[in-house]
């Protein structure tokens, strides 16, 4: 398994941790900036069903009563 | 007012009250984001399909009879119908998407693996090629979380609530997601920095 550190993350939550909750949705800045750089790449992946899937999805809505 | 235009909530009332091009315009606006998180899980274009339809099919069935729940969002819900069944589908199939055991994850089992079968594709394709093998990589959590954040546009709140666990644990997931796919960049050179 690989170990990280994730220090001022874990700083931000201690406070919340301590309420019960951890209102922290965020990544650290250095976390946060390689996502950034890496997010137009994610995004290449995105695909797409083939239309004949939504085709037979609509067909399936329109005779569901 | 055009579809377009309208909120999830007010096309699923349109839907409701009987408007079918609501559904399309529904299907048209999240189709992407819910078909790439169901793709990256089950690695089978068909396979993925197959899951999207009946994501649908549910969402069609759930609408039309009445049982949607005001208070959640379309996209999270969609979302979590599509996870549990591709979660169905690993179970009665008693296989695991790619490596489950987070404990027993291994970079340098990943980088062997990666190096005996791939090295020469790794040579020719490009970044985006090598960063989809790498998700696949991941171990099934933290691509679930990855996934789900990225393509899903999901919060950390809403990942936690789908997968049944703490935002922390949701959060710590996508960061060791990030980590190790920064691990695996740096042992193969890949860079995303010039690639924009």
């Amino acid at each position: 398994m690989i170990e990280t550190s994730t220090p001022a993350s874990r700083n931000l939550c201690e406070k919340a941790k301590s309420e019960g909750i951890c209102a922290s949705e965020d990544l650290t800045e250095e976390e946060e900036s390689f996502y950034n750089q890496l997010k137009p790449e994610l995004s290449r992946i995105v695909k797409t069903p083939s239309s004949n899937i939504i085709d037979n999805i609509i067909k399936y809505s329109l005779a569901k009563k | 007012m055009k579809l377009q235009s309208q909120s999830d909530q007010d096309l699923i009332h349109s839907y409701i009250g009987g408007n079918e091009a609501s559904l399309e315009e529904l299907i048209r606006r999240h189709k992407s984001k819910i078909y790439t998180s169901i793709y990256l899980l089950v690695k089978d274009q068909y396979l993925a399909e197959d899951i999207f339809q009946d994501t649908f099919i549910k969402v069609i069935n759930t609408l039309k009879a009445g049982k949607y729940n005001e208070e959640g969002k379309f996209l999270p819900w969609v979302m979590r119908i599509a996870h549990n069944l591709v979660i169905d589908f690993f179970r009665k199939e008693k296989r695991t998407p790619v490596i489950t055991n987070v404990d027993g994850f291994d970079i340098f089992d990943v980088i062997k693996i990666y190096d005996e079968s791939m090295e020469d594709r790794i040579v020719r394709e490009q970044t985006h090629k090598d960063l989809k093998a790498m998700i696949q990589l991941l171990p099934s959590e933290q691509k679930e979380v990855l996934i789900m954040r990225h393509y899903g546009e999901l919060s950390f709140k809403e990942i936690a609530d789908i997968t049944e666990v703490s935002i922390n644990t949701a959060l710590g997931r996508m960061r060791y997601a990030l980590n190790n796919l920064r691990k695996m960049m740096q042992l193969k050179e890949v860079s995303v920095k010039n690639t924009g």
